[in-house]
């Protein structure tokens, strides 16, 4: 294990390529926890995550020869791609179904007001804003806000030009900026309601 | 505002993976044959030729094969005409036929 440690993600795509095992376990090892954070962000659910990631890695396993080296993307960006039209599946599917998500997010109605810690009740308006959004604005929020990829990364992972998704961006954000505004987590004068 | 709307954004809360979850990934792989390796008969030769007619866009193939037959169809000659021309092509083979001369 520890060859496969400093073994680069790229080196041992290659060798799942050629069906490597291990190397597929030192990839998933090595980035189950980053695509997971990654996949909980877009969807908003926790088993939804887990099935996401899963599937990703299986379709890489069972699908090597989908990434392509020499095309210069790196491991990582090139997953992500995986990761996010596996997610976007997943959501657009959940929407066919009906908001079932829109019920994890509910805070318990049995708890008065005052029971309810500001602190967690701010995280949950933040999801909830979130999760408002449009699939593909939530998808450029999380790849350039938290999974810190630069625009032109992203966009590729997008599938988009780069005007696309800052235009996604921007539009993300202002989303999200009136609907904490509207819900009183971010106010014009002080910044922020709690804290 | 702007930098307290990104402390906002930066508090989001996020759950750890589960502790097994890269474990239940590697050993599903274990499970799941990989199709490659499961040996297509097939082999890399009848997988490029089958790769030839795959159309990457059919809606936009579909369209521009009417779009081109149309075209053709409507450059063609007038129906009437071409009907005309079938049966006086009929009629002479019929004409040499009788008078037996095919030489």
């Amino acid at each position: 294990m520890a060859d496969l440690d400093q073994e680069s993600d790229e080196s041992l795509m290659g060798r799942v390529q050629r069906g490597d095992h291990q190397a597929f376990s030192g990839l998933v090892t090595r980035h189950t926890n980053m695509f997971y954070a990654a996949a909980y962000r877009m969807c908003g659910h926790e088993q939804e995550a887990e099935d996401i990631v899963q599937d990703a890695f299986l379709k890489l396993w069972n699908k090597p020869e989908v990434w392509n080296e020499n095309k210069g993307a790196k491991f990582t960006t090139w997953f992500y791609r995986v990761v996010t039209n596996q997610a976007l599946d997943y959501m657009r599917r959940r929407k066919k179904t009906a908001g079932s998500e829109a019920l994890d997010l509910m805070p318990d109605e049995n708890l008065r007001a005052d029971e309810v810690l500001a602190e967690k009740q701010e995280g949950y308006e933040v999801e909830r804003a979130i999760q408002a959004l449009s699939d593909r604005q939530k998808v450029a929020l999380n790849l350039c806000f938290y999974e810190g990829l630069s625009n032109k990364d992203a966009a590729k992972v997008m599938g988009v030009g780069v005007k696309a998704l800052e235009s996604l961006l921007m539009r993300a954000k202002q989303g999200l900026k009136d609907e904490l505004l509207r819900s009183g987590v971010l106010t014009e004068e002080k910044g922020r309601r709690y804290g | 505002m702007d930098k307290e709307f990104e402390n906002i954004l930066n508090s989001r809360n996020v759950p750890e993976a589960p502790g097994n979850l890269a474990y239940r990934i590697i050993e599903a792989a274990k499970q799941k044959p990989k199709t490659q390796a499961a040996g297509s008969v097939s082999g890399p030769f009848w997988d490029m030729f089958a790769e030839m007619f795959i159309l990457p866009k059919p809606a936009v193939a579909l369209a521009l094969a009417l779009l081109v037959g149309l075209t053709l169809g409507f450059g063609s000659m007038n129906p009437a005409e071409v009907q005309l021309q079938d049966l006086s092509s009929l009629l002479q083979i019929e004409d040499e036929f009788y008078t037996g001369d095919f030489s």
